[in-house]
């Protein structure tokens, strides 16, 4: 990793130090472009704030040099003057790609706005737009509701553009490129015989811990979860004020049961033995899995694991107070390593561990962008899509522009990109991918989700035993969809 | 407590004690709540002026090196200042016009025998009732017809319509403690029934008028939901934007908290300002003499 | 409003007519831009609302839509949480309304008593500013610093009280929204006790020091009478208020652990939001408006908002 401590001049100042601090300041620091790229910790640099149009593109300066594009059999011209808008989520994809923009204008005379905004306040903003057909949004992120919002008709499928020749290139394209599991979790899990957006992001979960500790007690990577227990005890019982790991405790489709997914398909299980009348949640895997999770954050996790958001989970890591994240996102990685963690230089990487017998595989989460049906410029966002994910932006992202989060194997295989974010977090990752298992979000996924991750909540909290909570929680799946 | 059985002449000691207690009591409690309402600000402001990385640093450096590189990365977002000072803009806009549609309004329902007094209140009262959750969708769709969506005077008017209930209901009651020999008295010295309530009424209910602005002031200044869903580009509020620090997979503490506190600032700049106000209080007498 | 103010130019007679007309209909002119905004914001989101709430699939035509009778108003109870969702909120408001107007009372009487003018103006500001802090600073900064292993909050404790820190958020959900709002919200009460304060006329104020009735008294016979109408309406639009609290409790807890904090308004949100269930959440929204305004007539007829001089 490049030092990140660099990255940003903090000017302390005290008393007319301050002021003069203010004074001093001009606007000149252009903080979007070149702040931006670290992998991924950086929401909130600079421009990329609530909403707003993308700064200019000056034609002699571009990122990308056209003649990438150029070369695909694809009209990029032919909607020249007009304006695409996409909805995003705050998230480190946004600053990635933004200073490659004026590319995509220039490429094709369509300008590109932006509303960015956080995941709960986007969610909100997306639904009321889609749901009464006002179409602000050409180009949306797209998450674990991408089934329901297919099935209410809202999305609009990509493959009759796949089909025109003016707009596609497979040759170019390259869409073998793209991680199986990313385009099968593009055709909504499963459930959808047609592209209903592309992947843009890959997270897969990771085991994060500290080297230091590791070091001073003599301990190994765990790979069971056996190992990983007594690792986490260790931790726990030998050192104040840090505990053994931290884990998501906080219900949410996205939230608890984005973990327990990984353990309760190591542990043999899978969600939904028969789809739509046994969720396979009261199997002997998920409640095993289950009940090694409860177990783990009970006996070595904080105060209040029930609670916890991915946020606390990563602030905990960063202030030293963990010994283990046991399984999170590998976008992390940057948050943990950079200026924002006191222990920055003493985090591993490693796979999630699995049981002794079992089988290893990762829960991995795609972000996708969509169109609607009520979008006004649906061929255009097409075209801004094909863009975005094709492989020169995405090398570019990822080489020049400090992305981590690429949906093509070819970028993670890229010795620059592997030589700029570390061999051991892309090999890490790039294995963890290739073994990847995301969770299929059936239409009704955020509606016994929510239910499911608040049982397990429970169970965290001592409410119930982890057998009752995932027994009952599979009576209500099962229930939802009679 | 003391009763009325007590004899007059012991009252005289207790009285003193007592006021000794009363002034022991409400110094404790007045600093102890200082404290619990100033801690969380300071721990706020702390977050604020410490370098990325430190903001949740435990145990905490209670003695820091401040630097002001939040506040600076803040205003350097020239959306951010944008947003803060359309936000200004549109809701000071709205508190003048809440008042002016709000209090006269009040004063009519104090006044004057309206036909079904309690219904009317209570519908007036029930546009606050619902979660906004619950009426952002037709309000959304409304604002779409009128061509509303994403303009300043679209939020102004919104924020107008949570805050006419507050002051409706809250003007109406100061109007109701206020004596009407007052303003008959106005009017046996020849004021018309409008310059009774301008010159009269008014001013008693100075305290009052404050005490709504300032809230309907802090409600549209904090309100986060209908400038979510009601604005894209030209009208968004700065609450949108203190948002802008919660990201997918990381928040940034110190600009979130530097942000947190700049949406304070204009609250205290306005709380100042009208402070002799809310202390007015009434002097009936030199109302009359004027 | 364009309102002829200046009486001294009484010489065109139009403008006597216009003058006439301003005096003679005032309480319509008063009442009407009221009136107006009320039934654009009151009659539209609640026939909305109900129709939605009536039907089977959300549909903005009319004509297309299918009548589900009841079927929504049922899912909501039955499988919506429906009930659970309005005891937790009844709890919430209750133990926070009576926290904030007893402690907003005394807070706005003992500031009125201070001496120092100066002191008295640092505490009005003061107390005033926790309501000026965006709902979402709260809840995401109030969640790190109740943290239970790098919050503040439990710090403190731990370090200066002989008490451990209890796990605010997991173990005691409700009571740490409660006193959350509790600090919130006590400005709201502050503000409207302590002008409601300084209404009470001076003379009325002598005449009760005269009497040398103690001062507790004082405040029980003369001054919250005179008081009433505003203590009133302060805390039913408190009241409200905290019936519809939705914001800062989603952020901090969303409902949990489990569903120990899920309030109506959550309720909603996750039945628009999350089940994408429109017609459910407008079901709910309907039974919650019922309760709230019979709730309301309840208490005006009870109590009744008049004051001492109507």
């Amino acid at each position: 990793m490049p030092s990140k401590r660099n990255r940003r001049h903090f000017l302390k100042a005290t008393g007319v130090g301050l002021l003069g601090g203010l004074a001093g300041c001009t606007r000149g620091g252009d903080s979007s472009g070149s702040g931006g790229s670290d992998g991924g910790s950086g929401s909130g640099d600079g421009s990329d704030g609530g909403s707003g149009t993308s700064s200019e593109g000056s034609g002699d300066d571009l990122a990308i040099p056209l003649s990438e594009y150029e070369d695909a059999d694809i009209e990029w011209r032919q909607f020249e003057g007009s304006q695409i808008n996409i909805g995003a989520v705050q998230h480190p994809w946004v600053s990635a790609i933004k200073p490659a923009v004026p590319v995509f204008e220039e490429l094709t005379g369509i300008d590109v706005v932006w509303n960015i905004l956080p995941e709960q306040q986007f969610r909100t903003k997306r639904q009321t737009d889609v749901s009464t057909g006002a179409g602000q949004f050409d180009v949306f992120y797209m998450d674990q509701v991408v089934n329901q919002f297919r099935e209410e008709g809202w999305l609009q499928p990509l493959d009759p553009y796949f089909e025109d020749s003016s707009l596609y290139d497979e040759a170019w394209y390259k869409p073998d490129d793209l991680f199986e599991s990313s385009k099968w979790q593009a055709h909504g899990g499963g459930y959808s015989d047609t592209w209903t957006g592309l992947p843009i992001t890959v997270e897969v979960q990771t085991q994060f811990y500290r080297t230091d500790l590791y070091e001073k007690h003599d301990l190994e990577v765990a790979e069971t979860l056996e190992e990983f227990r007594q690792n986490a005890q260790t931790i726990h019982e030998n050192e104040s004020d840090v505990v053994g790991t931290v884990g998501r405790g906080q219900k949410g489709y996205g939230m608890n049961i984005y973990i327990l997914n990984t353990f309760l398909r190591e542990f043999g299980s899978s969600l939904w033995t028969e789809f739509p009348t046994d969720s396979g949640l009261d199997t002997d895997g998920v409640i095993n899995a289950a009940e090694w999770y409860v177990g783990l954050l009970q006996d070595y996790g904080p105060e209040g694991a029930s609670t916890q958001t991915w946020s606390d989970v990563l602030s905990t890591m960063q202030e030293g107070r963990a010994g283990h994240i046991v399984s999170d996102a590998n976008l992390f990685w940057p948050g943990l390593t950079g200026s924002d963690s006191s222990v920055a230089d003493t985090i591993g990487i490693a796979k999630v561990p699995k049981p002794a017998d079992g089988q290893f595989s990762p829960n991995a989460f795609n972000w996708q962008i969509s169109t609607s049906k009520n979008a006004r410029n649906s061929e255009q966002a097409f075209l801004f899509m094909l863009w975005a994910t094709s492989q020169p932006t995405n090398t570019w992202m990822h080489v020049d522009n400090g992305a981590a989060f690429s949906v093509r194997q070819s970028v993670w295989e890229n010795d620059e990109f592997r030589s700029r974010v570390g061999e051991n977090f892309a090999e890490v990752t790039l294995e963890s991918l290739q073994e990847a298992a995301p969770d299929p979000f059936d239409r009704k996924y955020p509606q016994w989700g929510q239910r499911y991750s608040e049982e397990l909540q429970r169970a965290i909290a001592g409410q119930k035993s982890a057998e009752e909570a995932m027994t009952q929680a599979a009576s209500i799946a099962e229930d939802i969809y009679s | 407590m003391a009763t009325d059985t007590v004899p007059g002449s012991s009252q005289r000691l207790d009285k003193d004690t007592r006021e000794t207690l009363v002034k022991v009591v409400r110094h404790a409690v007045l600093l102890t709540w200082s404290l619990v309402v100033i801690f969380p600000f300071y721990w706020l402001a702390s977050m604020s002026l410490k370098p990325p990385g430190e903001a949740n640093a435990l145990p905490p450096d209670w003695i820091f090196l401040p630097t002001v590189y939040n506040y600076i990365q803040l205003v350097q977002q020239s959306e951010f200042v944008t947003a803060f000072a359309n936000s200004l803009l549109m809701v000071s806009a709205s508190v003048v016009l809440v008042l002016l549609i709000g209090v006269p309004a009040a004063y009519v329902l104090s006044r004057y025998d309206i036909p079904m007094e309690r219904d009317v209140l209570v519908w007036i009262l029930s546009s606050r009732m619902l979660p906004p959750i619950a009426v952002v969708l037709p309000f959304f769709i409304i604002f779409r017809e009128l061509n509303l969506f994403d303009t300043r005077i679209g939020m102004v008017l919104m924020y107008v319509s949570i805050n006419l209930s507050l002051v409706v209901w809250v003007m109406k009651a100061f109007f109701d403690g206020i004596p009407e020999t007052l303003e008959e008295a106005a009017r046996v010295d020849g004021a018309t029934r409008f310059q009774g309530f301008r010159k009269v009424v008014l001013p008693a209910a100075k305290p009052g008028i404050f005490s709504v602005a300032i809230i309907s002031f802090i409600f549209a200044w904090i309100e986060l939901l209908f400038g979510l869903v009601l604005t894209s580009f030209k009208a968004v509020p700065v609450t949108l934007f203190v948002y802008s620090f919660i990201g997918s997979r990381s928040i940034e503490w110190g600009m979130l908290a530097a942000a947190s506190m700049a949406m304070i600032l204009p609250v205290v700049v306005f709380l100042i300002a009208v402070n002799k106000y809310l202390a007015a209080g009434l002097s009936f007498g030199v109302v009359i003499k004027e | 409003m364009s309102t002829p103010t200046q009486t001294e130019s009484t010489s065109q007679p139009t403008s006597a007519r216009l003058r006439e007309l301003w005096n003679d209909y005032l309480p319509y002119w008063f009442m009407g831009p009221m009136v107006l905004v009320m039934i654009m914001i009151t009659f539209f989101p609640g026939a909305y609302d109900l129709y939605l709430a009536l039907i089977e699939e959300p549909t903005l035509n009319v004509f297309a839509a299918e009548f589900a009778g009841l079927d929504n108003f049922e899912t909501a109870f039955t499988r919506g949480g429906a009930l659970h969702s309005f005891v937790v909120t009844i709890t919430v408001v209750v133990s926070a309304l009576l926290l904030e107007s007893v402690l907003g009372f005394a807070l706005a009487a003992f500031v009125a008593g201070v001496e120092s003018s100066r002191a008295k103006s640092f505490y009005r500001v003061l107390f005033i500013l926790p309501m000026a802090v965006a709902p979402v600073s709260m809840a995401t900064i109030g969640r790190i610093m109740l943290n239970s292993e790098i919050g503040i909050i439990p710090y403190v404790i731990n370090a200066a009280t002989p008490f451990a820190a209890p796990a605010f958020l997991s173990d005691i959900p409700l009571l740490t929204v409660i006193l959350l709002d509790t600090w919130n919200w006590t400005p709201f009460m502050f503000i409207i006790f302590y002008a409601g304060l300084s209404s009470v006329p001076d003379t009325l104020l002598e005449a009760a020091r005269v009497d040398g009735a103690p001062l507790w008294r004082r405040y029980v016979h003369v001054i919250i009478p005179y008081m009433k109408p505003v203590v009133f309406v302060a805390t039913l639009i408190r009241l409200i208020d905290l019936f519809r609290t939705f914001g800062v409790v989603y952020g901090l807890t969303q409902g949990g652990p489990g569903t120990a904090t899920q309030l109506v308004s959550i309720n909603i949100y996750e039945q628009m939001f999350i089940n994408n269930q429109i017609t459910v959440a407008a079901a709910i929204a309907i039974v919650y408006l019922v309760l709230v305004v019979a709730l309301c007539n309840v208490i005006i007829a009870k109590v009744g908002f008049e004051g001492v001089w109507d």
